[in-house]
């Protein structure tokens, strides 16, 4: 029911001039719940995040925020906790004061005392881990560190819903992961309604509860991590979460013709005849070493946590790509050269829709999305 | 000792003699063309003592030009300022229509002639003006006296804070403003608390110029003004009176005081870059 939804979307449109950023969008996001809005830049996520915070307006389309009509309150009036892209701390502003801004600017009759402003801030940044952090200027603080004054000063006005724009994405790699992980524990203490935009595929699906995977301003599916990455339902999920072998293909009877390699189990709903494709995770394809196989090793690479391989079907030419863990490979020790049979473990189908642009014109190509 | 690498000096700086003969053009430039206009205006200031300076500054005139000056300032500079934001704000923040329009108008005063600023409302305002003969109707005199002059002034010295401040804040962008914003913030606390701090340098220095040039302008002022004495006479127009009738003393005594106000302008706007330099580079990102 959309009644018990902390945000409900229907419906929602919205145009830059002639670009469409988001046209008929619906979705609901329980209370509690943590998700991620994953898409491509252009995909509309961060125009999502935004009409939901009241700093874009939709051009059609309701917006519920704990079953009251937003659209009927401004950005002011909303109480949304919103971290954006690059903080946007107040530079004049010590920390201290940058969370006491929302406190400080409430109507006279709400807004607490100084003391208890004081304890308040000091309690928040105590709960980011930078209670010690307190008198310095943005300036002063690392990326980590600002990410998590933002955080503190975005819970300030104990929002609603807690809003986040790619808020890792100003941080480098390693810093990147350990606040990713505080972040998740953060939300399962406070348990607060949370949304936060990324184009990090690992980073939706390591956080998040749910995954909503946005791409040219629509919903292309929406689901547990593994229900998105397990079972896109179109090729552009698939093309978007995870590496992906490409295979174009002809389809006879709702089979694939592909008569290189074997195929185990054969998922996707009824493929029309015709031309098709065929999409295979490298961790699916699965080697053989066979003399009279069909394909060619070309490329072994051993570093990583997984064994990376490259494999050419002589006829036509494709290049496929493989991963095996190493203690696999160890049982076959393949070399550029090597002459496999291959077998795909589980393969997708889908009719090639007439007008639809894929990434590359190859017959048989091989995908590494957002990696 | 030495061992810095001798040729990646040498890769970044020019070989001594021409570094010599730059920097030799440079301050011999700035000595003929500035100082030493400047210790000339002193030297002449003060050629019969100081009795004779101080009794120049005492004279009722040279008082009444001060004090109109100061005058035309007090009201020409706190409007530019005001007008300056309000421009800049809309520039920086906004995107509307007339938008490009609007930053070339805030130019034109640079690019027009001064003298011709000052025709202009001659053009308006004067007897035979458009406005001119409804305006003398109702009581009221612009040209030849105050008001045309605070006219002019503020037309020749409106592009200074504007201008000033249009990059810094497109620089700075609307993240801060929204951020206070979401948290509850109106419209007039995000100005107060968040846009202006943020500015606050700039605007100083955008008010300082601005300040400078009102009350050394002469071009447009001497066209609506009149020159006459103890009136409608500012303190550069008073400097030419003064200097054609001769009495060289005087004129320079008047000018000394224009050349302080540029000397404490000077100090002033470095002390403000130097800040705002620190600003800068201690704010990462």
């Amino acid at each position: 029911m959309a009644q018990s939804s902390a945000i409900h979307v229907k419906g929602i449109g919205k145009r830059f001039g002639s670009f469409v950023a988001l046209s008929q969008v619906d979705l609901d996001i329980r209370a509690g719940e943590l998700v991620a809005l994953l898409g491509p830049s252009g995909s509309g996520k961060t125009t999502l995040l935004r009409i939901i915070a009241g700093l874009e307006w939709p051009d059609q389309g309701e917006l519920l925020l704990n079953s009251d009509n937003a659209l009927r309150r401004g950005v002011r009036e909303r109480q949304i906790g919103f971290v954006f892209q690059h903080y946007a701390l107040f530079r004049h502003m010590s920390v201290l004061e940058n969370v006491a801004f929302g406190l400080r600017v409430m109507p006279r009759r709400r807004r607490p005392g100084d003391a208890e402003i004081r304890s308040r801030v000091q309690r928040l940044l105590e709960l980011v881990q930078i209670g010690h952090l307190g008198d310095r200027y943005p300036s002063q603080l690392s990326g980590g560190e600002r990410q998590r004054v933002a955080l503190a000063r975005a819970l300030a006005i104990e929002p609603a819903v807690l809003l986040l724009d790619e808020p890792f994405g100003a941080l480098d790699a390693k810093v990147r992961k350990d606040l990713r992980r505080w972040l998740r524990q953060l939300h399962d203490r406070l348990c607060m309604t949370t949304v936060f935009v990324t184009h990090d595929q690992e980073e939706a699906l390591e956080l998040a509860d749910r995954v909503v995977v946005l791409g040219h301003g629509r919903i292309e599916q929406v689901g547990t991590p593994e229900e998105v990455y397990g079972a896109p339902r179109n090729p552009f999920v698939f093309d978007f979460l995870g590496q992906v072998n490409r295979v174009r293909c002809q389809v006879r009877g709702g089979r694939p013709l592909v008569p290189y390699a074997h195929i185990e189990q054969m998922n996707g709903d009824g493929a029309q005849d015709g031309p098709g494709t065929l999409y295979v995770r490298p961790h699916d394809v699965v080697l053989q070493r066979d003399p009279a196989g069909p394909a060619t090793v070309r490329f072994v690479g051993v570093v990583g946590p997984v064994v990376r391989l490259e494999v050419e079907v002589i006829m036509g030419a494709p290049v496929l790509e493989a991963e095996m863990p190493h203690h696999v490979y160890a049982g076959y020790r393949f070399t550029a050269g090597d002459r496999v049979s291959v077998r795909f473990r589980a393969a997708t189908l889908f009719s090639d829709v007439a007008g639809e642009q894929l990434l590359s014109p190859a017959d048989l190509s091989l995908t590494s999305a957002a990696l | 000792m030495a061992t810095r690498p001798r040729s990646a000096v040498d890769a970044r700086t020019e070989p001594s003699p021409v570094r010599w003969l730059l920097i030799t053009v440079a301050l011999l430039f700035v000595a003929i063309f500035i100082v030493l206009p400047l210790v000339s205006v002193f030297t002449e200031a003060l050629r019969q003592g100081f009795g004779a300076y101080f009794g120049a500054l005492a004279d009722a005139d040279a008082r009444a030009a001060i004090g109109l000056t100061l005058t035309v300032a007090a009201i020409a500079v706190p409007l530019n300022l005001v007008f300056g934001v309000v421009a800049a704000w809309a520039i920086a923040k906004f995107d509307f229509r007339g938008k490009s329009l609007l930053i070339t108008f805030i130019d034109l005063p640079f690019s027009v002639s001064p003298v011709i600023s000052g025709l202009i409302y001659v053009l308006l305002f004067g007897l035979q003006g458009w406005l001119g003969p409804f305006l003398s109707e109702q009581g009221f005199k612009i040209i030849f006296a105050v008001p045309g002059i605070v006219l002019a002034t503020i037309f020749v010295t409106f592009p200074f804070v504007a201008r000033e401040l249009i990059p810094l804040m497109q620089e700075q962008g609307t993240d801060e403003e929204e951020a206070a914003l979401v948290l509850g913030a109106s419209g007039w606390q995000t100005f107060r608390r968040v846009t202006l701090p943020n500015i606050r340098w700039g605007l100083l220095y955008g008010v300082l110029l601005c300040n400078a040039r009102a009350m050394g302008e002469f071009g447009a002022v001497s066209v609506v003004s009149g020159h006459i004495r103890g009136l409608t006479n500012t303190m550069p127009l008073h400097v030419e009176i003064l200097y054609n009738e001769y009495n060289f003393v005087a004129s320079f005594a008047v000018a000394s005081l224009l050349a302080l106000l540029a000397l404490v302008t000077l100090a002033a706007k470095s002390g403000i870059e130097w800040k705002i330099g620190r600003g800068l580079t201690g704010r990462g990102h």
